[in-house]
């Protein structure tokens, strides 16, 4: 068997509603040589019913794997990033959705560097475009003076060896949902190049349930802060 | 082999050369054609002999009318399969092919039909699914369609219109003397099978019946046929199969427009009545007979119309004009909202009949989807969210006992009528109306939290069987002995 080019990682927790709109628009990029995982990380909902229907399908193409308990979303995507099987690595989030040809202009990309990312629609729940995020130059300078992230996670890919080199952290930083944020600025202190697609690549699905809306900013701000001084400092001086 | 017989009285020959090339054209090969010339019409025979084809044949019989006619070519056919056609007909690429498919292998199926339309395009004749008991109404059947040569009655050479009528009631008669199951015995095909010239009052068929002995002739069939003359009759533009339902419950007659044709009816009873500019005056004009009892079952629909779009002048002539009228919702919300509006309305559920048996649950994960308003885009969403299922829109040709359940989704609504026939059958029902063992979703809640919750209820009913308790409750609030007091 031929190994895929490019694996989508989708990390999945009661997202039964969504997780197909996710699969099916990875399923139909452009670009054919992809694979799909699905890390279901214990998912209480009826994500299982879902999931064996398309176990079913038989479609060589989808890989399921099922957490024996909840992990959280860093080992979830750590886990799905270890068995994928393509050189690149296109994150995905359940609620979320790729355009068709995200595949095929991040590969132009990761060709020179090992970060992309892109711009993104954001959407209601219903799919409604609500507004967008036009990508621009990562400057490490403001992400870290500013602690914000303008980069839509489901918009990044990157090789399997930044995956293996820069993995999510766990706790905190997972509870408090800025293991992206937390990747990125710590991959970019190591002197990973970074570069973007001004293309819209993704829709990313902005509804009251996930954790970007519910997280308490003041506690994020503060936990960033901490993170920089500590665990950053640390980084840079080992560096 | 499929035998036209062929009734033919003064012809116009250019539509009897048209109808003879037609019938050659069409693809099938094992048919004859038997034109029966009702007086003498030597012109009508150089056009036969003309086509140059074996399998039209022709008699000559003296003038008596297109009954005899017909007969008299029935006697010398040879069709297992027999059509009376008309020399104005023109049949549709394909039609009797079908046909002939269709007897060949369905042999509990003993006529096969569909609409047709008029030749120059100007209005078709749409027919209607096979119902034996709405037959008995009125008739639906051009006599222009194929049956078994062992069906075929004798034409009643006495009755001077609605002989097709009477034709196909024998038909009827004949199948279920044969041991044929008369539920199915009839094959609607949806279409048009052929064109013909728009009657034009000397053509053999084109003799419709005046309205004054509209009635008479109505008699003459009933009389052959034992059919009561119904005093009540449900009516309906907008809910048909409420309607026949409903009327075959408390044995009255259904019309979808009583008003068509003289009656006799002394109580209308009407389904639906939209107060949209375009659809109030017709359903005003069924209730336009001053010396008869008028009973009006508003539904959901129209409420929300009222309460959504209707102008204020259209609600205050037509809540004057509907005064006489006993008026009746399905429950205390909406009885509510049309008082608020200015109508004097009552409350009792429309009975509806349920089947008996409660048919199982099919194993197809196939859901029945009737949504108004703003929930139409939740129903894409749910639809890529639940591709292990089929979301199909609740329309006419959507048999509940063919779906799992419905998912019934309306702003505003009060209790659904939908819902009602749904629980009757033993289907899950999956609503934001709180009505009895409907499985409630809030629609005041977020659309995310809406269509997980539907989601999940969809998915929570795989492998779940029928709903027997809520069927025994609608039941029992669903029977008609309220109704039947009132008439």
């Amino acid at each position: 068997m031929k190994l895929p080019i490019a694996s989508f990682v989708i990390p999945s927790y009661n997202s039964v509603t969504f997780l197909p709109h996710a699969v099916k628009s990875a399923l139909e990029q452009s670009f054919k040589e992809i694979e799909v995982i699905i890390v279901n990380d214990a998912s209480t909902d009826m994500t299982f019913q879902y999931l064996d229907w398309l176990v079913k399908k038989d479609d060589s193409r989808i890989r399921i794997i099922n957490n024996n308990e909840n992990k959280g979303r860093s080992e979830s995507r750590n886990i799905g990033n270890t068995s994928a099987c393509g050189q690149f690595i296109f994150v995905l989030d359940a609620d979320d959705l790729a355009a068709p040809n995200r595949v095929d202009l991040s590969l132009k990309k990761l060709a020179n560097v090992p970060f992309v990312y892109g711009s993104a629609t954001i959407m209601d729940a219903l799919g409604n475009k609500v507004s967008e995020i036009r990508s621009d130059v990562f400057n490490l300078d403001n992400a870290i003076s500013t602690k914000q992230n303008r980069i839509v996670h489901s918009s990044v890919a990157y090789s399997k060896s930044f995956a293996m080199n820069n993995p999510y952290e766990p706790g905190e930083v997972a509870r408090l949902g800025i293991d992206d944020w937390a990747q990125q600025i710590r991959a970019a202190t190591n002197g990973v190049k970074f570069d973007y697609i001004p293309q819209t690549i993704c829709a990313y699905r902005s509804h009251s349930g996930t954790i970007t809306n519910s997280r308490n900013m003041k506690e994020v701000n503060e936990f960033k802060d901490k993170y920089i001084s500590e665990r950053l400092h640390t980084d840079l001086v080992t560096a | 082999m499929l035998s036209f017989i062929i009734p033919t009285y003064k012809p116009n020959l250019t539509s009897l050369e048209k109808c003879v090339k037609y019938l050659k054209a069409r693809g099938l090969q094992d048919w004859q054609a038997v034109f029966v010339f009702d007086g003498d019409c030597p012109e009508g025979i150089q056009v036969l002999k003309e086509s140059k084809d074996k399998r039209i044949s022709h008699i000559t019989i003296e003038h008596g009318g297109a009954p005899r006619a017909r007969n008299a070519g029935f006697e010398v056919s040879k069709g297992e399969y027999v059509v009376f056609w008309d020399s104005d007909c023109y049949i549709e690429p394909g039609a009797s092919k079908l046909w002939v498919e269709i007897l060949d292998k369905h042999k509990e199926i003993g006529l096969v039909y569909s609409g047709y339309k008029f030749s120059d395009n100007r209005f078709a004749i749409e027919s209607h699914d096979w119902d034996p008991w709405l037959l008995r109404v009125r008739n639906y059947i051009s006599g222009c369609f194929p049956t078994r040569r062992e069906l075929v009655p004798k034409w009643d050479e006495s009755l001077k219109s609605l002989q097709d009528w009477d034709f196909w009631l024998k038909v009827v008669r004949n199948s279920k003397e044969k041991g044929y199951d008369i539920n199915k015995l009839g094959k609607y095909l949806k279409g048009y099978a052929f064109s013909t010239d728009y009657p034009t009052g000397d053509s053999i068929s084109g003799k419709g019946c005046t309205d004054e002995v509209w009635l008479e002739r109505m008699d003459a069939v009933r009389k052959n046929h034992d059919i009561e003359d119904r005093k009540v009759c449900v009516a309906s533009l907008d809910y048909e199969y409420e309607g026949i339902r409903l009327a075959k419950l408390i044995n009255a007659d259904y019309q979808q427009f009583p008003n068509d044709k003289p009656n006799r009816y002394q109580t209308v009873i009407q389904i639906g009545f939209s107060l949209a500019n375009s659809k109030v005056e017709k359903h005003a004009a069924i209730f336009q007979e001053v010396n008869i009892k008028k009973i009006l079952f508003w539904t959901n629909e129209n409420i929300l119309e009222i309460w959504r779009t209707t102008n204020f002048e259209n609600i205050r002539a037509y809540s004057k004009l509907l005064a006489t009228v006993k008026q009746y919702v399905e429950d205390k919300k909406l009885q509510d909202m049309m008082i608020e509006a200015g109508f004097n309305v009552e409350i009792m559920p429309m009975p509806i009949a349920h089947d008996g048996d409660i048919p199982s649950i099919p194993d197809n994960d196939t859901w029945a989807v009737d949504v108004s308003g703003d929930f139409g885009q939740s129903m894409g969403v749910l639809e890529e969210s639940l591709p292990d299922f089929k979301l199909v829109p609740l329309k006419g040709s959507v048999k509940l006992s063919d779906i799992v359940g419905l998912i019934h989704l309306y702003p505003d609504g009060g209790m659904s009528n939908t819902v009602k026939r749904a629980h009757l059958t033993g289907r899950h029902v999956i609503s934001n109306i709180q009505q009895p063992y409907c499985n409630f979703v809030d629609a005041k809640e977020t659309p995310e939290k809406l269509l997980n919750r539907v989601v999940d209820l969809v998915r929570k009913f795989k492998g779940v069987p029928s709903n027997v308790k809520a069927n025994e409750y609608y039941r029992k609030e669903l029977n008609q002995s309220k109704l039947l007091e009132i008439l």
